[in-house]
């Protein structure tokens, strides 16, 4: 510094202190106050290595800052009475909004890099009560300069603040809304009083808000004051860096199953008002959900801002430092829009259940309808699930299985015995519905398996009335309508009907009982208008038959007789819907076994499927029954379309049969003639058999 | 020019040389005690008929009071502008009725207490059209005519009132001529009434008579001996000397009371050093005090000589 000087300036009498002092004593300018009695820039020190002293503002000859750096009676910026250019108090360069100060202080003016403490921004209204601390006001309003915080001289604070800033007093004169932090926990005099920032301040020279932000040479936006690590997202860290699960801290761990942050929004931004943010943390309309999209750390209780919390006062869903209370999960569905149906259903366990406690021990009436399941940090599981889990199964039966249990909070909403197949993997079936696919660990993924979320989706009650009004907020008794489908299952099976691509072809056929018996009632009673097509024969949950979840009463069949033989009968019989199409002999000789391994290709054209003759399942080797000849969902099998929506009379070439070439199962054992013998089989005046009387004969 | 070059080292290097070198003329001193009652740049100082010492801590906003030997006894006043208050007051003065007299330099007035601290009355320093807010420094009672003289610094004048606030006349502007002043500070009286006004920019302390005409300049502008840098404050010893301080110097200087230098305040033949020596007294027991602004304190000596 001291190479810089030039040999005819900064003489050593003129560069004391008591040079000026001998006139801003009082008895010619009286800058006691200003300058000797309070805090001022410090002078007759050599300039930090943080300052860049430009040859312009002189040192004194001991390399020293003097007065003489910035003031003289004849310098550039010198003025008598001062003027809005800057040309104020005898300073040696103009002071527009603190240049002078930026001058030497060139980190601090490069705020942007030095991830400082903005500067000449009005973006925020600076109150008047600044002014009344002593700020200097800048040529525009509202704008920051230096001298917005900083005193030259006769600053009451320390390192030349206004005001005093050992409580944080000078910023939370602009920082309102802040000041909510103090006597929270987010006041770390309180949680953690021996905690020290990056410059290594204790918090009772930080103040509550330099435990966490430095207005000068931060670690990262934010003006972040404590330790960042470099190479991964600084957003996240913020928070994490106290209450990450792998921090010396074991305050309010996130735990291992927490909301994703640093992640962008559902659904493309839409998040109603709660700010997202970028990597850094700076505030950015198109970023990504950080912690505090969801968390105001500055203030508890959005309600109240007198509400303190306090430090052993264990958070709920109505304070904790969010951003709006999640009374009714409001702050859950402010992104989670989709699931806001669950409002106004019994999934709402607030209504339900509300005494049900979730896995943190808060009653559904308490935690409110999304986290009576699920809770942002420290869940269960994954998918934030906040109920104790039963074991076994696939992961999302269990989930659902946490209230679907005989013990449970849906206990009289179990599926029974007898349910439609779980976790079990469509591509075998050749199956690739438009419905979600779990894997094992409850990932959605195009090649997983069928699971209860298939086909429900547990936040909708009703897939077409999103959000019911005049919701009656009582357990409601569903139908296929609604219970949670993803689909409407009725009046049309269009749910089923994804999946069960091959057997939506009943439609407009004699076996759509819409065409023929749509005053016929299954066994739940409902009408194939009100239980669709699929529901007017089978039951997918609860069904008191296993086979095929019938759901009509097992028609009559004679002992020994297929017992897949009973579905058919259950309609082809007298007294119901089908007794105008009975077979006047409907089985085949049981004592002549038959072997199909040829012919189980479903999607075979000579498919013959036999059926075990007691439980009703598929094998190979047994007897002729109904559905070996005939399929009951595809009218012909020369023309794969549904129905005309006519009761018609049918022949040889459809009646639901599954072949109608020669090629079928029967040529296996009755070679050519076999058409001739099929209709002998049928004919009990032309059958010539050595059974019984009245044995194979169907009354 | 050899002689200009000389006259210049001379200038800047006269605080550091011995001065052994010049033969220095002294008043010798004897150094009695400080008084340190925790003022902040104390300016001046008056000594109350009982003896009484009341110290300026204008910083402060308040008088501090102690007695002879220092010991701390009260204090009054505090920031403001009503009565009693004060906003950063610079000179006092004690009439030997014992109203104390403060210029309450900010807020461009003259209070009045008695010795206990009570407020009596106050007046506003007058302000002609031409003039600045005026800057009351210092006060001088005089038993001539119960004059108070005010020491108006920023509009360059002495102003005269009568002790109860009543104006009188005033004299002097900015200037360099004899009776005009470049600030005027510090004031005091000699028995004969005569006003000592230390011209601070002048680099001079004029003598005038009660009426305010010009008698006589004490000093010049300078940094050898007889010579000021910044001249503060004035006092009258028993013995009609004049004895003036500089506070850039941090030294005093006696002068006869027309202007001839008698010699430096010294300790045992070497000058004393002040930090920032402002307001200074006599008291009736010869004593010199001396107000340090810098050192927060009062040095009491006792004149040797």
């Amino acid at each position: 510094m001291a190479a810089r000087q030039r040999p005819d300036d900064t003489q050593g009498v003129v560069s004391s202190e008591q040079i000026c002092y001998s006139c801003h004593d009082g008895y010619v300018k009286d800058s006691r106050d200003i300058v000797w009695k309070f805090n001022r820039h410090p002078v007759f020190v050599k300039p930090s290595k943080n300052v860049t002293v430009p040859p312009e503002l002189p040192l004194s000859v001991k390399g020293e800052i003097y007065c003489g750096t910035c003031h003289s009676a004849h310098g550039k910026g010198a003025a008598p009475h001062g003027d809005p250019t800057g040309r104020t108090a005898v300073y040696r360069e103009r002071n527009i909004d603190s240049s002078l100060c930026e001058m030497c202080h060139k980190s601090q003016a490069d705020y942007k890099t030095s991830n400082g403490h903005p500067l000449h921004t009005t973006a925020l209204k600076l109150p008047e009560k600044l002014y009344m601390v002593g700020a200097k006001r800048a040529t525009e309003k509202n704008k920051v300069i230096c001298q917005s915080c900083h005193r030259v001289h006769g600053a009451l604070g320390e390192r030349i603040l206004l005001i005093s800033n050992k409580n944080s007093e000078l910023c939370m004169i602009c920082h309102v809304d802040q000041k909510n932090v103090v006597d929270t926990k987010h006041d770390l005099r309180i949680t953690l009083p021996r905690e020290k920032n990056i410059k290594n301040q204790p918090l009772s020279e930080s103040g509550p808000c330099g435990a966490c932000h430095t207005p000068h040479n931060a670690a990262g936006k934010k003006l972040w004051a404590r330790p960042l690590k470099k190479g991964t997202p600084a957003a996240p860290q913020l928070c994490l860096s106290c209450h990450g699960d792998k921090t010396p801290y074991k305050i309010k761990r996130t735990g291992r199953y927490t909301h994703p942050v640093n992640v962008p929004p559902l659904r493309g931004g839409q998040t109603k008002g709660l700010p997202l943010f970028a990597e850094d943390g700076t505030k950015d309309p198109r970023g990504r959900v950080q912690c505090f999209t969801c968390h105001n750390v500055h203030r508890w209780d959005p309600n109240s801002p007198s509400n303190k919390g306090g430090k052993d006062v264990e958070g709920d869903a109505l304070n904790s430092f969010l951003r709006i209370s999640n009374f009714s999960s409001k702050l859950c569905l402010k992104c989670h829009t989709d699931k806001k149906p669950v409002i106004t259903s019994d999934h709402n366990l607030t209504v339900t259940a509300p005494e049900e406690k979730n896995a943190q021990g808060f009653k559904a009436s308490v935690s409110g309808p999304c986290s009576a399941c699920h809770v942002p940090h420290n869940a269960v599981e994954k998918h934030l699930w906040a109920k104790a889990l039963p074991g076994g199964k696939d992961f999302v039966s269990r989930l659902c299985a946490a209230c679907h249990n005989k013990d449970g909070a849906a206990k009289k909403k179990l599926i029974g015995d007898n349910y439609h197949p779980v976790n079990v993997t469509l591509a075998n079936l050749n199956i690739t519905p438009p419905l979600p696919l779990y894997d094992g660990a409850g990932n959605k993924t195009v090649s997983g398996k069928l699971v209860c979320l298939t086909c429900h989706e547990p936040h909708t009650w009703d897939p077409e009335k999103r959000v019911i009004k005049n919701y009656a907020y009582k357990n409601m008794e569903g139908d296929a309508t609604n219970s949670f489908l993803r689909k409407r299952n009725a009046p049309s099976s269009d749910l089923c009907k994804t999946c069960h691509v091959d057997k939506a072809l009943v439609d407009g056929t004699d076996h759509d009982l819409n065409v023929t018996a749509p005053q016929a009632k299954n066994l739940l009673g409902q009408t194939v208008k009100e239980s669709g097509e699929c529901g007017a024969c089978h039951l997918v949950h609860n069904s008191p038959n296993k086979i095929k979840l019938w759901a009509r009463k097992y028609g009559k069949i004679a002992p020994g007789e297929e017992i897949i033989d009973s579905l058919c009968t259950s309609c082809h019989s007298k007294g119901n819907p089908g007794e105008k199409r009975i077979p006047l002999i409907a089985t085949h000789p049981d004592d002549k076994l038959i072997n199909n391994v040829m012919r189980s290709d479903k999607n075979a054209i000579d498919y013959a499927p036999i059926y075990d003759k007691k439980t009703g399942e598929l094998t190979h080797v047994g007897n002729i029954s109904c559905a070996t000849c005939h399929n009951a969902h595809q009218w012909s099998p020369l023309v794969k379309k549904k129905g005309s929506g006519k009761n018609v009379e049918g022949n040889a070439t459809n009646s639901f049969l599954r072949n109608v070439s020669y090629n079928n199962i029967c040529i296996d054992c009755h070679g050519l003639d076999a058409l001739f013998r099929y209709k002998y089989f049928h004919d009990p005046v032309e059958r010539v058999e050595t059974s019984p009387p009245g044995y194979n004969i169907v009354k | 020019m050899r002689l200009l070059y000389i006259y210049l080292i001379l200038i800047f290097s006269i605080p550091t040389v011995p001065d052994s070198l010049f033969a220095l003329e002294c008043v010798n001193t004897k150094f009695l005690f400080d008084i340190r009652p925790g003022a902040n740049q104390p300016s001046d100082l008056a000594v109350a008929p009982n003896g009484d010492i009341y110290l300026v801590d204008g910083v402060n906003n308040r008088v501090i009071v102690v007695d002879r030997n220092g010991r701390w006894k009260f204090a009054f006043g505090s920031e403001g502008s009503g009565k009693g208050q004060f906003k950063f007051p610079l000179g006092i003065d004690i009439s030997e009725g014992g109203k104390v007299f403060i210029a309450d330099s900010r807020n461009h007035r003259i209070q009045v207490f008695d010795l206990k601290g009570n407020f009596l009355y106050m007046f506003s320093v007058r302000r002609e059209p031409d003039e600045v807010p005026p800057d009351p420094v210092d006060v001088a009672v005089s038993r001539l005519k119960d004059y108070l003289y005010v020491s108006d610094n920023e509009n360059h004048r002495i102003k005269v009132y009568r002790q109860n606030g009543v104006f009188e006349f005033e004299w002097g502007n900015f200037g360099e001529q004899y009776g005009e002043f470049r600030y005027p500070g510090i004031l005091a009286l000699n028995p004969s009434n005569e006003v000592f006004v230390v011209d601070v920019l002048n680099t001079r302390v004029q003598k005038f008579d009660p009426s305010g005409e010009f008698i006589a300049a004490i000093g010049s502008w300078g940094v050898l001996p007889g010579e000021f840098f910044r001249p503060k404050g004035v006092a009258i010893d028993r013995k009609n000397r004049v004895i003036v301080s500089d506070s850039y110097m941090g030294v005093l200087q006696v002068f006869t009371d027309l202007g001839r230098f008698i010699g430096v305040i010294c300790k045992k033949g070497e000058k004393r050093v002040f930090k920032s020596p402002v307001g200074l007294v006599v008291d009736k027991a010869g004593r010199l005090l001396v107000v340090e602004m810098r050192g927060n304190k009062i040095t009491v000596l006792k004149l040797l000589e």
